[in-house]
């Protein structure tokens, strides 16, 4: 690992991708960017990523299902889920697939932010 | 219909009983009035006759006289000397002393004439008639004859002759021409034995002439069997006796009215009898047939009532036992078991009216509330969707916001005012789509127990409350707990306190909210001061969509009372007297404890 913190950050709305990618950048964060669940779980196999920041609604392969592959071949990976739904259902399940946090949108930036942090805090300079 | 067919039987029968009994009476009538008719005109014959047989005897004593009287004058000397010389004026001078002493015994005479053997007349007293060969009947010359009736003049008369004889030689007549003698006498005897209205006539046997004694008649026929005929106008009955030793018929003749006139006399009187009979008899007919039909006149207007509907008539006591009364007990019987099973349909009419009713309006509240509930569910699929959807485009336009913030510490002020505008536009959208997908959450009910102040000081807390507004709290000290799913309690409690809040819209007031348990239930009110609910509208408000807000998408009321119902719980509203309006929230208590 080089001493860059690395986020892959998944959602079909590119808009939220974009701007979610420019403000973590902002933070010193190096962000990888992903449209679908599907070219999620490439890249997150390809790559050397431990953190993502993935929407659960996604089509062909949603945030969970992702996850669940993902999971199984880099088990020190950590993932916030992103929901606009966010019913208990969607929640149980995800505690259940041992998905760090849940989030419901829409999201608090600086509080999102904050999270990330302190799953992957920067390297002390 | 006939006109038979339509007369009331009131009519019919005594009518038919008089036509009968009137027939019967002519018919017996007319039969007695035959037989009767019969037996006076045969009676009246054979009194006629018996009569004639009489006059016809007087009429012969009366005829012995005057034949006598001729003999003699014929066997006179003096005659025979005249007859022998009329030329000896001596022997014609004694002759007609002989005539003239006959001629005065005998006043009726005619006269008395002398005649030889050629009917040439020799000698004559009185005023001699022509002779007449053709009435002279054929005389025998051994004895005293008589000759039919004939007219001299306008006189009825005829001839008795005497031969004279010379020794044994018939040399002349001596002939008495007179008119019938026997009149006065036998009219006397006719009037006395059967009337004035009878007369007697005396004809010739052979039919040649006819007489009254006054004048020369039309041949009267003899009413043999009793058939009449008709002589000078009228119709007549006679009998008729030859007078023996003449050529005469002796005839008495009646008019067959006279005879008939007891006969009809008795016929009018069976005719008066006859009709009296006949309108006694339809007057009892009538009244008869009136004891029949009045009674069942009445049934009949009862029956009429009963099948037009309306209620029976009362019943009029029945005296009678005969058929008509045990008809009219049938009937009382009848009709009231149709009263009775009338007012049994109708009671029953009734009632399931009233079922009926009430399910209809079951059916329409559970229609309607299907609907509600239909409305409301695609209206929370698309609220839903909407707000999903929104939440997208809003988090990226509040990254970029963000983004912008950061990247920007320096930039004019306007830029920021700006960026804070937009951030706060995007929160309040988010805060709307949040309310909306609040409103339409929909999922079954969790029922748990639940402190109902607990779950109001959580759910006042969420509310912004405007300082104008003030609370006022009122919740029983042994209010039980309700057994709901909190979640939809909360929800139901925010929006009634929001509803209060935006009902006294800025103006502020007085929020009230009570709540007490009763039989079971947990009774919630959440009233405000504000200006109340319109009557019209007081259902109108908890239909989805409905507003009377100028903002608002009216479904807070609506998805509450769904809510309600949900949870075996109501949610009515009512206005206060004086002004604004309270909401009831009526919830089930947990009744485990």
């Amino acid at each position: 690992m080089n001493g860059s913190r690395r986020i892959l950050v998944v959602d079909d709305d590119a808009g939220m991708v974009e701007t979610l990618c420019d403000i973590l950048a902002l933070h010193g964060w190096e962000t990888e960017r992903a449209y679908d669940g599907s070219t999620a779980v490439e890249l997150a196999a390809g790559r050397d990523v431990d953190l993502l920041l993935m929407d659960y609604r996604m089509p062909r392969l949603d945030g969970l299902e992702a996850w669940r592959t993902i999971r199984a071949r880099r088990p020190a990976a950590r993932v916030v889920l992103m929901t606009a739904y966010a019913s208990d259902d969607v929640v149980r399940r995800a505690e259940g697939e041992g998905v760090w946090r849940v989030l419901r949108k829409p999201l608090d930036v600086p509080a999102l932010v904050a999270l990330l942090e302190s799953a992957l805090p920067a390297p002390a300079e | 219909v006939s006109l038979i067919g339509r007369l009331s039987l009131r009519w019919k029968v005594p009518a038919l009983l008089a036509i009968v009994l009137a027939a019967a009476v002519t018919t017996f009538g007319l039969m007695a009035y035959g037989v009767v008719r019969r037996a006076a005109i045969a009676a009246a014959v054979a009194r006629q006759a018996s009569v004639a047989d009489q006059i016809a005897q007087l009429a012969q004593a009366g005829l012995g006289n005057l034949t006598r009287q001729v003999a003699e004058v014929a066997s006179e000397p003096a005659l025979v000397s005249a007859l022998r010389d009329p030329a000896n004026a001596t022997a014609m001078a004694a002759a007609h002393t002989t005539l003239a002493r006959l001629a005065r015994d005998s006043a009726l005479l005619v006269s008395v004439e002398l005649r030889d053997r050629e009917e040439k007349q020799v000698d004559a007293v009185g005023r001699p008639v022509p002779v007449r060969k053709s009435v002279v009947p054929a005389v025998s010359a051994d004895s005293v004859s008589r000759s039919g009736f004939y007219l001299a003049g306008d006189r009825v008369v005829y001839d008795v002759r005497a031969p004279v004889r010379d020794g044994d030689r018939h040399i002349g007549w001596v002939v008495v021409v007179r008119p019938p003698a026997t009149t006065g006498q036998g009219v006397r005897v006719l009037a006395q034995l059967i009337g004035e209205e009878a007369v007697l006539l005396l004809g010739n046997a052979d039919g040649s002439f006819w007489t009254d004694l006054r004048g020369p008649v039309q041949r009267p026929v003899p009413s043999l069997g009793g058939i009449p005929y008709e002589r000078d106008g009228r119709r007549r009955l006679s009998a008729a006796v030859p007078l023996p030793r003449t050529p005469w018929v002796l005839a008495v003749e009646m008019p067959e009215d006279v005879v008939l006139a007891p006969t009809r006399a008795l016929l009018r009187n069976l005719a008066v009898l006859a009709v009296v009979i006949v309108v006694a008899a339809a007057l009892a007919g009538e009244r008869l047939t009136r004891s029949i039909t009045a009674p069942i006149v009445g049934l009949t207007a009862r029956a009429e009532s009963i099948a037009g509907g309306s209620p029976p008539l009362p019943a009029q006591p029945i005296h009678r036992q005969d058929e008509i009364g045990r008809l009219a007990r049938a009937f009382a019987v009848m009709a009231d078991s149709v009263r009775q099973a009338r007012e049994h349909l109708e009671s029953q009419i009734g009632e399931r009216t009233a079922e009926l009713e009430r399910a209809l309006a079951q059916l329409q509240q559970a229609q309607d509330e299907l609907l509600r509930k239909e409305r409301l569910a695609m209206l929370g699929q698309l609220s839903s969707s909407i707000g999903h959807e929104m939440r997208n485009p809003l988090g990226v336009m509040n990254n970029a916001v963000y983004y912008l913030e950061m990247t920007l510490p320096d930039a004019p002020p306007k830029v920021k005012e700006y960026l804070a505008l937009i951030r706060g536009q995007i929160r309040l959208s988010e805060r709307i789509v949040s309310d909306l997908l609040d409103s339409t959450r929909s999922r079954p009910p969790e029922s748990a127990s639940v402190a109902v102040p607990d779950l109001l000081d959580e759910q006042l807390a969420r509310v912004t409350i405007p300082r104008s507004v003030r609370v006022e709290r009122d919740l029983a000290s042994d209010l039980p707990r309700a057994w709901v799913d909190p979640d939809h309690a909360g929800q139901i409690l925010v929006n009634l306190v929001t509803n209060a809040i935006q009902a006294m819209d800025g103006t502020g007031g007085m929020l009230r909210v009570r709540a007490h348990g009763r039989d079971g239930r947990v009774c919630i009110e959440v009233e405000d001061s504000g200006p109340g609910v319109p009557v019209e509208n007081l259902e109108k408000i908890f239909e989805p969509l409905f507003t009377t807000k100028a903002r608002g998408i009216g479904l807070g009321l609506s998805v509450s009372r769904s809510l309600a119902r949900a949870n075996e719980g109501d949610l009515t509203v009512r206005n206060l007297a004086g002004a604004g309006a309270v909401f009831l929230l009526d919830l089930p208590a947990d009744t485990r404890a």
